[in-house]
């Protein structure tokens, strides 16, 4: 008897059915994901990714976030929880910088507010030039909140600055001087105030 | 207990007695290992030659050759003013919005023994982009092509150690307890 | 079956075959970091973090190192990540926890009928951290000093000099 009559054809039929729900899942799941993280992790993590997908965020650096955290041993639950903060990060910093924003810009931004830069820092950095690429005052205020400046002064150095027509040299340089100062000794926030005082001064020496 | 009557010799011997680890942790490390996806092996990466290295350039970036060693002639100007951002244009002048950017990692790491580049570039593999030490007093260099755009790395020191780069702008805690840098590439038009 | 053997079979995707690396080093790694972080629970969880790194990370072996130089290595900054996350830990839910711990530890050096073990534990927990890691590389796990210097990235004459420190502060307790 051919076990490939219609019986059995029915049966591979309802046998596909029940599987596409677990063949479509595995599928969804980026592969890049899969081949470093466990199957939960994973999952979860995608679940982020497709979240953001959603909103219009851009998602690869939150699958290079994730494969970050798998190359430095975390674990699947931390990995998870640092994806999901970075994902929020990306859709606050969005609604800060608003439309036309580019990925590169959305990611400093990200990288900012999760440093501890106030949200409305990066609405006036893109009001104070609104056609120029603000990647720059962005890193440039994420290092310094990671060097331990204060939140408001890191903002207001940045942003006075940019306002005030700085290039993205001269942002770098500025970041240079905070972090040599740091370096020999000075307090994080007495270093701000001292490359603000001497930037205002060197306005104030040109007009 | 030993018998030893030196009183150093029975805290040694106490040291040795088996810990008071439960059979069960173990057991659960060995299912998570079971779980977890093997580790690989690949390689990835430009590492640029130098005399006696014995290393190839790739024929896609021979022109680099020459670009790199002005980046190594402006070395430590360039290591002064932090981050690499560079404006160089690719080898064999391709579009400014396909081309990638030469950009050269530095680290002074006396004590390594290896040294390799992590990052958004490279999906984070340590072990792919292997720095070449170049003089005895621990300096180590790769030049890689990055796309224009901002990007997160680390160094990674002999395997296990990841390190920020000490010369460029640091990027936000990554949560995982190591920190990380950013090198922005292409100039403006590419942010 | 040699560690090369085993290493190979993992990356060639015997997951299983890292079972052997477990076994061989499991205990030793252990006694190490109950030792060194004092507590079951703290050891079990630099144990477990310490594997799992070393077999993610065992594509980058390189077999010119010794395998126990390079998982100490993980081992012992593993420790060093435990203690500093339970410090943190108990700052938070304990803001008098740095003045307790000039407390804790102290040896009655009349008390002499203490067995070894809990001895080991009383004399190690008042040290610093640097002295106790470099005491029981030296004289728990017996390893050269120029095996400590690579695991522990310390010179070899620091190592000597926290050695030195550990055994003073430890030899009134110990010779009586």
């Amino acid at each position: 008897m051919n076990s490939r009559g219609p019986h059995g054809l029915i049966g591979l039929g309802v046998a596909a059915l029940l599987l596409l729900p677990l063949v479509a899942s595995a599928e969804r799941i980026d592969p890049r994901l899969s081949a470093r993280l466990n199957t939960s992790t994973a999952r979860a993590v995608q679940s982020e990714i497709d979240r953001a997908h959603m909103e219009g965020l851009p998602t690869e650096p939150l699958v290079m976030k994730a494969l970050e955290g798998a190359a430095k041993g975390a674990s699947g639950r931390k990995i998870a929880t640092v994806v999901h903060r970075h994902a929020m990060a990306l859709g606050d910093a969005s609604r800060a910088l608003g439309p036309a924003t580019t990925e590169a810009e959305l990611v400093a931004g990200a990288g900012a507010i999760l440093c501890g830069a106030p949200t409305d820092s990066l609405r006036s950095l893109r009001a104070a030039r609104g056609d120029s690429s603000v990647v720059i005052p962005l890193v440039v205020i994420s290092d310094l909140l990671a060097r331990r400046v204060p939140p408001r002064e890191a903002a207001e150095i940045v942003v006075g600055a940019w306002r005030a027509g700085a290039s993205a040299t001269d942002l770098l340089r500025l970041r240079e001087g905070i972090h040599r100062d740091i370096q020999e000794g000075m307090e994080p926030s007495a270093a701000a105030l001292r490359a603000r005082v001497t930037t205002d001064r060197g306005r104030t020496e040109t007009r | 207990m030993s018998e030893s009557k030196d009183p150093w010799r029975r805290l040694s011997d106490a040291y040795r007695e088996r810990p008071r680890i439960s059979p069960e942790a173990k057991e659960r490390l060995l299912e998570r290992i079971s779980k977890t996806p093997p580790p690989r092996r690949s390689r990835w990466g430009v590492p640029l030659p130098w005399p006696g290295s014995g290393l190839r350039l790739a024929p896609a970036v021979t022109a680099a050759a020459v670009i790199g060693a002005f980046l190594l002639g402006a070395l430590v100007t360039r290591v002064a003013l932090g981050p690499r951002l560079d404006h160089t244009s690719s080898a064999g002048g391709k579009t400014p919005a396909d081309s990638l950017v030469l950009v050269q990692f530095v680290l002074t790491a006396p004590g390594a023994r290896s040294v390799s580049v992590a990052g958004d570039f490279n999906r984070w593999e340590a072990g792919d982009l292997d720095m070449v030490r170049v003089s005895p007093e621990g300096l180590w260099t790769v030049t890689a092509a990055l796309a224009r755009g901002s990007h997160l790395y680390s160094f990674v020191i002999d395997g296990i150690r990841w390190v920020a780069d000490p010369t460029a702008p640091l990027g936000p805690d990554d949560g995982f307890g190591s920190p990380s840098s950013v090198v922005v590439v292409g100039g403006p038009g590419a942010t | 079956m040699t560690e090369a053997e085993i290493i190979a079979q993992v990356l060639d995707g015997r997951r299983d075959a890292y079972r052997g690396i477990v076994e061989r080093y499991y205990g030793d790694c252990g006694r190490f970091a109950y030792r060194m972080l004092g507590n079951r629970q703290d050891a079990e969880d630099a144990l477990q973090e310490t594997f799992l790194r070393a077999y993610r990370a065992l594509a980058r072996y390189r077999h010119s190192d010794r395998f126990k130089s390079w998982l100490y290595r993980i081992l012992v900054n593993q420790c060093r990540t435990t203690a500093r996350q339970r410090r943190r830990d108990a700052a938070r839910f304990d803001p008098e926890a740095d003045d307790d711990s000039g407390a804790r530890g102290q040896v009655d050096p009349s008390d002499r009928v203490v067995e070894a073990r809990d001895l080991l534990d009383k004399l190690l927990e008042p040290l610093d951290p640097a002295l106790r890691e470099a005491f029981l590389l030296k004289y728990g796990e017996e390893l050269e000093y120029s095996e400590m210097a690579d695991i522990t990235g310390a010179s070899v004459s620091a190592l000597k000099m926290r050695v030195k420190r550990a055994c003073d502060a430890m030899r009134p307790h110990v010779e009586g």
